[in-house]
């Protein structure tokens, strides 16, 4: 009889110690769930086809959107790399893009892309992933864009576009 | 010590189990070496070996008493399971098992509901031999299939954005079945007359798990977390046993 208590006294306990470490609350999300096109800022050198980065001295980039309230991102000098986002709700993205705040010249970069809806996990959820079909910009700055990955996604290491600025 | 080298001889005793108790109980090696000892004196000293089988039925029906104290603590989950079991011969049981469960997703960006109802199919291996016709305590290792169909309703999902604005959609509804295989070792032992208590450990190994990468069902009654394909899982029964045609049969050999 002793160890038939001793036995349900220990599985009891057990129980208790499983139970324990049954908890009620959510995973948290363990993977980025933005996906940001991201361009890399080069020029040619000198007549080459050869490119070479380029920091921007101080960019300014604000999204077009129909929203009331606009946001604006700058104060980060000397960037070479630039993420944009783009809209889950169009088919279409417009960022201005000023690369140094000193000097009133800008471009306004249009990204025409497919929308991919994309499950992450139960604890992230959906995001969207794209696919880029193309892009079209002012020649202020900028003198050309080269496509480098159509597919966007939320990996931040893949670079999506090349943007190739004029000789200062 | 006739535990301890009871424990030993078990686990020597069939291949099947040999490689594995080599392996996972290799520090019990220390534990039993008296034993075996005791039982190599033992046999040099009797030169007339008797052993006893008991025959018998047994048909067992257990209820997993965890899962309605979890349902309580959990509020996302909830279900139920209930086994039987009848003893074949030699200490194995054939197992069957099912249940119920339901889960409710309910977050900000993600919601949705899913019922499910499983099957396991399996059997249990005793490790130790029983003491007598009426000994039906038991420490047992065993192995499951597990068959689990899964209805998960339409899910609803919102992806926030404060730049160019949040977006809401639907995800339809969705039929799985999911199988897997499972390990589970554990103890019974009887209570009071044919009524049992013990318990289960399990690991689970989902085999069509890439069935599930489109929105994996949250929670798979029978099995546990759906979008993980190795689980651990335990169960707590309280069990009732019809028995009948025991006896013992001596078989003496040199």
């Amino acid at each position: 009889m002793n160890r038939v208590v001793v036995f349900i006294g220990l599985s009891l306990l057990l129980l208790a110690g499983i139970i324990s470490c049954k908890k009620d609350q959510r995973d948290p999300c363990l993977q980025p769930t933005t996906t940001v096109l991201v361009a890399h800022c080069v020029r040619h050198f000198d007549t080459s086809a050869t490119l070479i980065d380029t920091a921007l001295p101080n960019p300014v980039m604000h999204p077009i959107t129909n929203q009331p309230k606009q946001y604006y991102y700058g104060g980060v000098p000397r960037l070479i790399q630039l993420s944009f986002s783009l809209s889950n709700v169009s088919d279409t993205s417009r960022w201005v893009l000023q690369p140094d705040s000193a000097v009133a010249i800008q471009d306004t970069l249009s990204f025409y892309y497919q929308r991919q809806l994309h499950f992450l996990s139960n604890a992230c959820g959906y995001t969207y992933f794209y696919h880029l079909d193309s892009v079209a910009s002012t020649r202020n700055a900028i003198d050309s864009i080269r496509l480098e990955a159509a597919d966007i996604t939320n990996d931040a290491n893949v670079e999506n576009l090349k943007l190739i600025f004029k000789k200062p | 010590m006739i535990i301890r080298s009871k424990i030993c001889f078990s686990l020597f005793k069939g291949n099947w189990l040999k490689g594995f108790a080599i392996k996972a109980f290799g520090s019990m090696m220390l534990l039993c070496l008296p034993g075996i000892m005791k039982a190599q004196s033992d046999s040099t000293s009797t030169k007339k070996k008797v052993e006893v089988q008991y025959f018998g039925h047994q048909l067992r029906f257990s209820f997993d008493l965890s899962r309605p104290v979890l349902n309580q603590i959990q509020s996302t989950e909830k279900s139920y399971e209930a086994a039987v079991d009848y003893y074949y011969k030699n200490e194995l049981y054939f197992v069957a098992e099912a249940g119920v469960g339901s889960a409710n997703y309910d977050y900000s960006n993600l919601s949705y509901k899913t019922n499910s109802s499983f099957f396991r199919l399996g059997f249990d291996k005793t490790l130790l031999k029983r003491d007598g016709a009426k000994d039906w305590d038991m420490v047992f290792m065993g192995m499951r299939y597990g068959l689990a169909s899964i209805q998960r309703q339409e899910a609803q999902y919102a992806i926030v954005d404060s730049v160019w604005g949040s977006s809401v959609g639907i995800v339809p509804a969705k039929n799985f079945l999911a199988h897997w295989i499972e390990i589970t070792g554990g103890v019974k032992v009887e209570v009071y007359k044919k009524l049992m208590v013990g318990w289960n450990v399990r690991a689970r190994f989902l085999v069509n798990g890439r069935s599930f990468q489109d929105l994996s069902p949250v929670y798979i009654a029978g099995f546990g977390r759906g979008d993980k394909t190795t689980v651990f899982d335990f169960n707590f029964y309280v069990a009732y046993a019809l028995r009948w045609g025991n006896k013992a049969h001596e078989k003496s050999h040199q």
